[in-house]
């Protein structure tokens, strides 16, 4: 075999893997990193790294995130069952201040949803 | 610079190149035309009180929001049907019949709903009952007031729990005006598997539903069925089921309760004892039916467990108990799933 044909013949394999992994790529994107999504009203409002510290307000909600975990810290509702809810990590688990119309839950790697 | 070729030699080169260069314009095509579905959620906070999520493999943003919509909307209708704290305009629901006792035109689903629940009351020899709202929403109250109700006060009510009293011969009756109906156990599964069977029969593949617990599961993620964690009532995640096309449901003493002097009264009541049942610390139910996985999962939780495991092979449904000193048991088929 000749050195151009050997070369054709890596390029042609080097674009060949280049396209398999584009291709794999998009059939199983990488899991994104934990994140607490914030939704007011229906819509996202926020996506907050569960890795980094800090409170984030939504209305009379306060959202703090702290040590990986996502918990209500205030809310302006009546019965203050949203700030009783223990933190939450793992992906799939929510809180909601239905008064407030406010709901956090976890997003990333994990199970789609935690009972 | 150019070398001699021998004939053979050239031959299998240039084989080879046009075998590789069929792959590579293939995988190239494929990559770059197929729509792969990319994963959306939305989450709603205004039906059943509770927490509902979408999660579905669609192909762009607007035929998400689309089914989103379509979603919402229907939860939405149902949970004004089956409200039974507040009454929409002219729409005859729950409230209004435990409010007036009577409904002359009542949405079918409502009939559809009271009659399943009739069913399962002889099916779970009363363990499961609609006709307990009045004894519920007093300790719906209590729960709220963090104190127990008066043992007198739920003896009396309880007197007015007789599901005989639902008549159904021309619209919906109650022939007990103390009695109220409350279809907790029941409403969100029913509710997510019809919003279910709206989304398939317009052609969405892939998707699942939570609705405060209810999952309801279509299709298959990308990579491989859905993955639902089941909580271990002490903390952390007990065990996660794998499913694809069934619904899981738990009932549990952790989700919803209230401490009074250090002990903790939960939020299903043993229509038996009209105290928080004691049988169970959670029961997960997977069963193809969401409105079946609903029911079998409060009634399971208010039964031994030999009454469960026969009310669930009737339903080829399986389940997970656990029990008040932190014991598994799982019904032959459940690991199946895990």
């Amino acid at each position: 075999m000749n050195k151009t044909a050997r070369n054709d013949i890596l390029l042609a394999v080097a674009i060949a893997l280049a396209a398999v992994a584009v291709f794999l790529i998009r059939i199983f994107p990488a899991a994104p990193a934990q994140s607490c999504e914030v939704i007011h009203a229906g819509a996202t409002e926020a996506v907050l790294p569960l890795d980094g510290n800090g409170v984030y307000v939504c209305g009379s909600v306060e959202i703090e995130i702290s040590d990986g975990s996502a918990r209500i810290k205030k809310s302006g509702c009546p019965e203050q069952i949203c700030v009783k809810h223990k933190p939450i990590s793992r992906s799939g688990e929510a809180v909601i201040c239905a008064p407030e119309g406010v709901m956090i839950r976890i997003t990333g790697e994990g199970p789609d949803f935690v009972q | 610079m150019c070398g001699k070729v021998p004939l053979q030699s050239y031959y299998s080169q240039t084989y080879i190149m046009k075998k590789l260069l069929i792959v590579v314009f293939s995988l190239m095509i494929f990559t770059a035309c197929e729509a792969v579905p990319k994963r959306y959620s939305a989450a709603y906070t205004d039906v059943f009180d509770t927490v509902t999520q979408f999660t579905a493999y669609c192909g762009s943003d607007e035929e998400f929001e689309e089914y989103s919509d379509i979603l919402h909307d229907e939860l939405l209708r149902l949970h004004e049907i089956f409200d039974i704290y507040l009454t929409y305009g002219d729409t005859q629901n729950a409230c209004m019949l435990n409010e007036n006792g009577s409904l002359e035109n009542p949405p079918p689903e409502l009939v559809e709903l009271i009659e399943s629940g009739k069913n399962w009351y002889s099916e779970t020899d009363g363990q499961l009952n609609i006709a307990l709202g009045s004894v519920l929403s007093l300790w719906h109250d209590c729960r709220e007031n963090a104190e127990l109700p008066d043992p007198d006060m739920l003896k009396n009510l309880s007197g007015h729990c007789d599901i005989e009293n639902i008549s159904m011969d021309n619209g919906i009756a109650l022939a007990d005006p103390e009695m109220s109906l409350d279809f907790g156990a029941l409403a969100k599964g029913y509710a997510a598997e019809k919003a279910a069977e709206t989304l398939i029969g317009l052609g969405l593949e892939n998707f699942a539903i939570s609705c405060g617990g209810n999952v309801v599961t279509h299709g298959k993620k990308p990579s491989g069925s859905w993955e639902i964690g089941i909580e271990n009532p002490d903390g952390g995640l007990i065990t996660s089921v794998f499913v694809s096309g069934e619904s899981v449901v738990t009932s549990g003493d952790y989700q919803r309760f209230v401490e009074i002097g250090g002990v903790r009264y939960h939020h299903i009541i043993d229509p038996k004892t009209l105290y928080p049942a004691k049988f169970w610390r959670s029961v997960t139910v997977i069963s193809k039916s969401s409105a079946e996985a609903d029911a079998l999962s409060t009634a399971l939780f208010c039964m031994d467990q030999k009454s469960g495991l026969e009310l669930i092979k009737k339903h080829s449904a399986e389940a997970m108990w656990i029990d008040q000193n932190g014991e598994v048991y799982r019904s032959e088929g459940f690991s199946d799933y895990e």
